[in-house]
């Protein structure tokens, strides 16, 4: 299970996050909204351990233990997956050589073998097909050169390659076009499972039609607004966030 | 005319000048005040522990220069300078060798060390039928007492031959030595020759280097240079290009700990229209260590459409690592295209915590990060066996 809990977050003094609470069972998707600036990039980077990001106060929770101090890296072993709304690019690290990494590090980190290169291979073979991937695009630089819509993709093939406990999806749906959209969100439907957690932080509806989220929230000025079931993204499609934003005052 | 007044001729010209100090702006950054300090002996023959019977079994031709002493198997294009000295030693040949011109009296005062030190060098002549020549330069150097040791080889690569030269400079052991070497390189009509440079020094050592090249028409120098052990690597570089389509690669390598000082100055002469010349060096600095790159695409009146470019990359691992890093063009014609430009930086700390996010520890991020930035270099190397060599100490380093 994975819990924030009362969580105040600034960067640079200015206060971002202010009284951030979720909870998400597994098996569970859910679902944040929010206007521009409304702290959802700070609350991923700050699940995945971003030093640039001070917590003034409250706390992470994955399976009842605190991860606040805990480095990326072992946040990352104990099973969380954060996708970024801009993957960075990585050039001269090849991709199939940090996909392996990856892997491995988080198997080391749970105490298990490290996976042998044939059934690696054989996984990610798999894998490239359920994100629409040529297979020479294992063996190109990490996101170096690749499209918006690939660098999304290969996002989607690290969390399937990767098999986190609870993923952060933030804007994995941003600036797809129909096809792309269609494959991450059939990527994320694969990677689902009843132990399984999804955090999507989206901006708008048609992802959400391929996805059933079990909740949406929406985020406004740092804090849950409103939590509900999939009525309130037709609301907010209608009515747009001021009506919470009013709701709220 | 013999070695012995070559060595006097140029030891009364180094006399009168002395070792450079700060306001030569070549040796600017250089400091040479604990090398004067040092009371060196120059190495003999009896210093060397190689032999003859020591060459590895390369099938490569090995040329073995230890404590200034060459050894290697006879073979009928390699001379010694001191049996060839008296014979057809014409006078073009002698300037191409020994010559001394006001730039190198005034900026490269180890060239005329050497040519006042030298007791013998060699000639080495490459062709199609042999084309490959390994040349160890090491200093076993079992003496305590500081050892120098100078050599000097000549390349003379034929017409439409392509080659490859590969240098490993070496040393072993924790006594101070002290080399100073000159390797010029005269490449004919349409030849084509890839030389690799290897520096796997002694931490208690002095490597000055001068190299020297003077391209033809239509001849293509590649040169790969990795700056690996040292302790205070020197390397000059003059490359000209003096004659349309000659045209020159330089890539180079440098990683530097602890108090480590890696020196390396380029100067390209684009004395032809049409020649080429292309510059990447990339450097890792750690610890106390300090580098600089200097280098100087000259373009004389008259040498239009030219085509140059010269980068120079650097990561600094910690607050004391130090670089100066000047790329610079002199140009004196219209119509050309010269690019320039040097970053320095330390390790992209967004780069850094993605990868950690991805569940990759701190040391093996940066070790990827690091990769990544010297694969471009690295994968330069065509030889397999010389590629993991290269890799294998700097995974030592590292």
């Amino acid at each position: 299970m994975f819990k924030i809990k009362n969580l105040d977050v600034s960067i640079d003094n200015k206060k971002i996050l202010k009284n951030f609470n979720i909870e998400i069972k597994p098996g569970e998707l859910h679902v944040i909204m929010g206007p521009n600036g409304s702290g959802k990039s700070t609350l991923t980077n700050t699940v995945a351990g971003n030093e640039n990001y001070s917590i003034d106060s409250g706390d992470i929770i994955l399976n009842q233990k605190s991860v606040l101090d805990l480095d990326p890296e072992e946040r990352a072993g104990e099973g969380i997956f954060v996708s970024f709304q801009y993957p960075i690019s990585l050039p001269g690290v090849n991709n199939i050589y940090f996909l392996k990494e990856a892997v491995n590090s988080v198997r080391k980190y749970q105490g298990k073998e490290e996976i042998k290169s044939v059934e690696f291979m054989k996984k990610v073979k798999s894998k490239i097909k359920d994100v629409d991937f040529d297979e020479s695009f294992i063996n190109r630089a990490v996101n170096s050169g690749f499209s918006g819509g690939e660098k999304k993709r290969n996002e989607i093939l690290q969390l399937l390659m990767m098999e986190p406990q609870v993923a952060i999806l933030d804007e994995t749906d941003s600036g797809l076009d129909i096809d792309a959209l269609r494959t991450v969100a059939m990527g994320i439907n694969s990677f689902r499972n009843e132990k399984r957690s999804i955090i999507l932080i989206t901006h708008y509806q048609r992802i959400l039609d391929y996805l059933s989220p079990d909740k949406v929230h929406i985020l406004i000025d740092g804090t849950i607004a409103k939590s509900g079931g999939f009525e309130l993204v037709n609301t907010l499609e209608e009515k747009g966030y001021k009506w919470i934003q009013k709701d709220t005052k | 005319m013999l070695i012995s007044r070559i060595n006097k001729e140029a030891e009364t010209i180094f006399n009168s000048k002395g070792f450079p100090n700060h306001k030569n702006e070549n040796w600017k950054y250089t400091s040479l005040k604990k090398f004067q300090r040092l009371n060196f002996s120059k190495a003999s023959k009896s210093d060397s522990i190689n032999g003859l019977d020591n060459l590895s079994d390369s099938s490569v031709t090995t040329i073995d220069i230890n404590s200034g002493s060459y050894f290697f198997k006879k073979h009928p294009n390699i001379f010694n300078i001191k049996s060839k000295i008296k014979e057809d030693f014409n006078q073009s040949l002698y300037d191409l060798i020994f010559g001394l011109d006001n730039e190198i009296i005034e900026n490269n005062p180890f060239y005329v060390l050497n040519n006042a030190n030298f007791d013998d060098a060699i000639i080495v002549k490459l062709n199609n039928d042999f084309n490959e020549v390994i040349l160890n330069i090491s200093s076993n150097n079992s003496n305590k007492n500081p050892l120098a040791h100078y050599s000097r080889i000549f390349f003379d690569v034929e017409k439409n031959c392509e080659a490859n030269i590969l240098i490993n400079h070496k040393g072993s052991g924790d006594n101070m030595y002290y080399k100073n070497n000159v390797v010029i390189i005269d490449m004919n009509q349409n030849s084509n020759l890839t030389l690799t440079n290897i520096f796997d020094e002694s931490p208690n050592s002095y490597s000055f280097n001068n190299l020297i090249v003077n391209q033809n028409r239509d001849s293509k120098f590649l040169n790969k240079s990795f700056f690996l052990n040292s302790s205070f690597v020197r390397n000059n570089i003059i490359n000209n290009l003096n004659h349309p389509n000659s045209e020159s690669d330089m890539a180079g390598l440098f990683i530097g700990k602890k108090n480590q000082f890696i020196d390396n100055n380029i100067k390209i002469n684009h004395n032809s229209k049409f020649s080429i010349s292309k510059v990447l060096y990339k450097g890792i600095l750690d610890d106390n260590a300090h580098a600089i790159f200097n280098a100087l695409v000259n373009v004389p009146f008259e040498s239009d459409k030219i085509d140059s470019e010269q980068k120079n990359h650097n990561i600094l691992l910690s607050d004391k690592a130090k670089i100066n890093s000047n790329p610079k063009l002199k140009i004196s014609c219209d119509d050309v295209k010269c690019a320039h430009g040097s970053t320095i930086g330390n390790l992209d700390r967004d780069a850094l915590f993605y990868l950690r996010s991805r569940g990759i520890n701190l040391g093996s991020a940066q070790k990827i990060l690091l990769d990544s930035f010297m694969h471009e270099i690295i994968d330069l190397i065509d030889n397999k066996n010389i590629r993991n060599e290269v890799k294998n100490i700097i995974d030592e380093i590292l």
